[in-house]
């Protein structure tokens, strides 16, 4: 357990927007198992952020929840990604790249030129 | 934008809480089942797939008090909380509540009660465009410091043709028109006016046309406009109003407007229904008089933007002063200055002073009421010492325990007002009740958003005053010291003691400086009403009518009207006996001309001495029992074309025949210089007000001196209420058509004579025993409660020989020494704050020593009964089970 690490803040809702992108309506038990297993069991989503986090999402309006039922037949409740949450993973991903490949241009050895 | 609507979405959410927390404990309940769901499929037990999902969930509470926070507004929510818990303490002290909310609601109410006045009287620009321009002028005689008289015809002609400051000058002269309405004569309030008066206070008819100047002319047309609310009277609003003709004063009229609703004149009381051109056609003073410099208009003018009232009044001065060069045979040329104050000013001014008073008191009621409330808090929060100790040890902070405090004070500041804001809204319904005109722009005081905004305020600031300090003191309290001592009811803490004490103190000091205010206006009052007015108003009954021009244009034909109607009424059983005079003591109008008296050197009119002039029928002054002194009253034989004859009153005989006797001698009018002889003289009368001095006064027989304007005055033997319809009816076969302007008992124009001081001194009176009435409870309540806890020293006081007598001593004594402090400090302001009630005493200093004195031995006694129970409840502790006690 020790070394699985948290998710470090800001980039949770990121995470939830892109893996609501690409698995469309989903319930926050899934969105975190979807999350752990995309970054490979490296990264444990702690519940307690998790549900404030898709609230204040779905406060500024970025994604929208449902109750519904899941494929083995328990009540859950569905997020999906609304018209503005689209935009904002565009642009939130834009960003990041941005800072990745600054901070990569940063912590790559350096070149003569 | 995107915070914004996250922030709108937690606002939301603080309500329907329940809904939203189970939603989340379904979601959380969900997420478990399909976790564990997951774990049964990779093969787990059951009790190993539940263990498993529980630890990677974490702790559900804590999740949701996250989730929570996260979803609302803690500090609202907090608040709310705070708010459930204050009314929950309250409904647990109903007592407390109760007197509170009591106290609070009488003082807030009559906060916004008086706010509501001073802010529609004072505060707010009058009701016309541009209403800092406007301006009243008056004259002064500068020779008598008389201010505030009419303004002449010539001289306001003058200031309109030379003025550069003034856009416009515009005048009036209240009179009464008598309208025939389908065989029922009535009486209208009316006005003459300058063609421009509507321009000047920028008010556009709102059906028809103002004045056309050539209205305004000599023999111009005869029209009148008309109020909206005589035209929704008389007329139902009928749109066909304009061009119609009406029956005014015997002439046909016609209507060319209406003014609109919202247009008031409060400077005429009644307020005009008519309004008539040409003010310079005054049938009371004739033409000669009026284009001599006769002041008898009321004068307003506009200023012309960016002039000043100081520039104006400059300019004013110097037209006087050519007015005067070039006019030096006019009235009004010599010892008359011209005076301009600001048109809100001249309504408003002479109650300022009354209503900051007003306002003083209810401040200062509204401080003993925090103070009293403040002092139970205090007590109670001594009580409460436990339960905030207990709060503390979990963890609550001082701030948090502070606000949770004052949160409970706002909320029963807040009841209250809202009670208090209904009481006040109760009082202004009453207010509209005065006789017209006692409170100028009364029709103006509502409860609107300022006055509401005004009273929210004060309930806040009302609730943090009283609870801060309470709740400070409290949440300053030991908490182990506290829990130590196991909640038993240990003494008071000595911080909490002295601030009750110097809150005692405080509260006596206050209301000392209200009853010594209220004292003084009260001796006043009473001096006012003692003051003898020169004549017997019990049981007399007064008429007043206006004979119309065109069916008695002959002044023999008035003079034969009255004397035959006061032959008529005199039949009256029940009568004793009748007069007319053609003014009425303390009733607003009278008039003045220059006289010389025989051994005087004549100067004319303008220079001569002045004198109150009224005529009358020989029996007025028996039936007004105004004492004749020497010579003879009025009899039949003074009628017109005979020896001139007049009554002097005791004034004049003392100012100019002194040391003779003034009978046989004569006095002329300066203006036709006949000489009169004088026949008698009577005691003086008060004219112009209870509280004016004596003037000289003369009486000439209306049958050498008619009037078309009098007053039927007549003596009952019993109460002359019921008299009235047998007047109407002897007056009605006089003149079917005569409708009466007034009908009065001259008690009541006595009493309406000092409507304004009386309500300036009830209403502070009443404020003084509501604050006597509180502190008294103060006193009471910090003495009851202190006996209460100091039960156990008083019993064993009590076991170790102290007399009963001595505790009672003890406990009064306590109370006193707190009283003594308060009176001292209350008797020191009250010499500096009363100074400024001075314009409103008559004839009482402002330091009248028999009211302070009346003052301490109100208080002592009062102070002494609220000392005295809780004392004799002392003194009655039976030692063995104080002792017994907890």
């Amino acid at each position: 357990m020790t070394d699985k690490k948290d998710v470090w803040q800001g980039t949770l809702a990121l995470m939830v927007l892109k893996t609501l992108q690409s698995m469309g309506p989903l319930h926050g038990y899934g969105i975190a198992r979807r999350i752990e297993q995309t970054s490979g069991d490296l990264l444990a989503v702690n519940y307690g952020t998790l549900y404030p986090a898709l609230l204040k999402l779905e406060q500024e309006g970025y994604i929208s929840s449902e109750w519904g039922v899941s494929e083995n037949n328990r009540k859950a409740k569905y997020y999906k990604l609304t018209r503005a949450g689209r935009k904002q993973l565009d642009a939130e991903a834009r960003e990041w790249e941005q800072t990745t490949e600054i901070l990569a241009r940063f912590l790559s050895p350096e070149q003569e030129s | 934008m995107r915070a914004l609507r996250g922030l709108f979405a937690r606002f939301a959410a603080v309500f329907a809480k329940q809904r939203r927390d189970r939603d989340l404990s379904d979601e959380l309940e969900s997420h478990l089942q399909l976790h564990i769901d997951d774990n049964l499929r990779r093969g787990m037990s059951l009790d190993e797939a539940r263990r498993q999902a529980v630890l990677k969930l974490g702790g559900v509470e804590q999740t949701k008090e996250i989730y929570r926070e996260r979803r609302g507004l803690p500090m609202i929510e907090t608040l709310l909380q705070d708010l459930r818990f204050g009314a929950r303490m309250l409904r647990k002290n109903l007592g407390f509540t109760v007197v509170a909310v009591i106290t609070l609601a009488l003082s807030i109410g009559a906060n916004t009660a008086i706010f509501s006045v001073i802010d529609a009287v004072l505060l707010r620009p009058l009701p016309y465009k541009d209403s800092h321009q406007l301006i009243f002028i008056t004259t002064t005689n500068v020779q008598k410091g008389v201010k505030g008289l009419n303004v002449s015809f010539t001289k306001m002609t003058r200031v309109q043709e030379q003025t550069r400051t003034l856009q416009g000058i515009a005048a009036t002269l209240p009179i009464n028109t008598s309208f025939s309405n389908r065989g029922t004569p009535e009486q209208l309030p009316a006005s003459l006016a300058t063609a421009n008066l509507f321009e000047v206070f920028g008010v556009v008819p709102s059906l028809g046309r103002g004045f056309r100047p050539e209205e305004d002319q000599e023999g111009g047309a005869d029209v009148a406009v008309i109020s909206d609310g005589f035209w929704h009277s008389h007329f139902g609003g009928a749109l066909d109003i304009i061009g119609r003709t009406l029956s005014l004063d015997g002439k046909s009229v016609l209507i060319v407007g209406v003014l609109p609703a919202t247009f008031h004149f409060p400077f005429q009381q009644p307020e005009p229904d008519v309004w008539f051109p040409r003010v310079f056609d005054n049938p009371a003073l004739g033409p000669a008089r009026i284009r001599s410099g006769a002041s008898y208009l009321t004068v307003y003018g506009r200023l012309r933007p960016g002039e000043s009232l100081a520039r104006g009044q400059a300019e004013l001065e110097a037209i006087n002063q050519t007015y005067k060069q070039d006019f030096p045979g006019y009235v009004d040329a010599s010892n008359y200055s011209l005076d301009a104050v600001s048109l809100k000013e001249s309504l408003v001014g002479p109650l300022r002073v009354s209503l900051l008073v007003l306002l003083a008191a209810v401040g200062f009621v509204l401080m003993i009421g925090c103070t009293n409330i403040a002092s139970m808090l205090l007590a109670r929060s001594t009580s409460r010492q436990r339960e905030i100790a207990i709060r503390q040890a979990m963890g609550a902070s001082r701030g948090r325990l502070t606000r949770q405090l004052l949160t409970e004070s706002v909320l029963l500041s807040a009841i209250g007002g809202i009670f208090g804001v209904i009481l006040a809204a109760g009082c202004l319904r009453l207010l509209r009740l005065l006789p017209p005109g006692t409170v100028p722009r009364v029709d103006e005081v509502s409860l609107d958003t300022g006055v509401l905004i005004f009273s929210i305020v004060l309930c806040v600031v009302t609730g943090i005053a009283f609870g801060l300090a309470p709740s400070l003191l409290a949440s300053r309290g030991d908490v182990q010291e506290t829990l130590k001592e196991g909640g038993r009811s240990a003494n008071e803490g000595r911080k909490s003691r002295s601030s009750r004490a110097v809150l005692v103190v405080l509260e006596v000091a206050v209301a000392v400086v209200l009853v010594t205010s209220a004292g003084l206006l009260m001796r006043s009052f009473g001096k006012l009403m003692h003051v003898n007015p020169g004549f017997d108003s019990s049981q007399v009954m007064t008429f007043t009518m206006t004979l119309p021009q065109p069916r008695y244009p002959q002044q023999a034909q008035q003079s034969e009207f009255y004397r035959r109607l006061v032959e008529s009424v005199q039949t009256l059983p029940g009568v004793q006996t009748a007069g007319v005079s053609s003014f009425l003591p303390l009733n607003g109008a009278l008039r003045y001309v220059y006289f010389c008296s025989q051994g005087m050197v004549c100067q004319g009119i303008g220079k001569d001495p002045i004198i109150a002039i009224r005529q009358i029928t020989p029996n007025y002054l028996e039936t007004m029992r105004i004492p004749l002194l020497r010579g003879r009253a009025f009899n039949d034989r003074d009628i017109a074309g005979v020896n001139p004859v007049v009554i002097i009153n005791q004034n004049v005989a003392n100012t100019y025949f002194p040391n003779q006797d003034p009978i046989g001698k004569h006095l002329a009018n300066s203006r036709d210089m006949i000489q009169m002889e004088i026949v008698g003289v009577v005691g003086d009368v008060k004219f112009t007000g209870l509280d004016t001095p004596y003037i000289p006064e003369m009486y000439l027989p209306q049958s050498q001196n008619p009037a078309a304007t009098m007053t039927l005055a007549i003596r009952s033997s019993s109460n002359p209420q019921p008299l009235v319809a047998a007047v109407r009816q002897k007056t009605a076969e006089l003149d079917s058509d005569l409708p009466f302007t007034q009908v009065l008992a001259m008690s009541d124009v006595v009493s309406a004579s000092v409507a304004q001081p009386r309500l300036t001194t009830q209403f502070t009176g009443f404020f003084a025993a509501l604050a006597l009435l509180l502190t008294a409870v103060g006193i009471y309540g910090v003495l009851a409660y202190s006996v209460t806890q100091r039960t156990r020293e008083l019993g064993i006081r009590m076991a170790l020989g102290a007399s009963r007598g001595e505790i009672l001593k003890m406990v009064v004594g306590q109370g006193m020494r707190l009283v003594f402090s308060g009176l001292i400090i209350g008797l020191a302001v009250s010499l500096v704050v009363t100074r400024l009630l001075a314009t409103l005493l008559f004839g009482t200093s402002a330091r009248d020593p028999l009211t302070f004195a009346a003052v301490i031995a109100l208080l002592l006694v009062v102070a002494l009964l609220a000392a005295y129970i809780p004392a004799r409840r002392a003194a009655a502790v039976d030692p063995i089970v104080a002792l017994r006690y907890e």
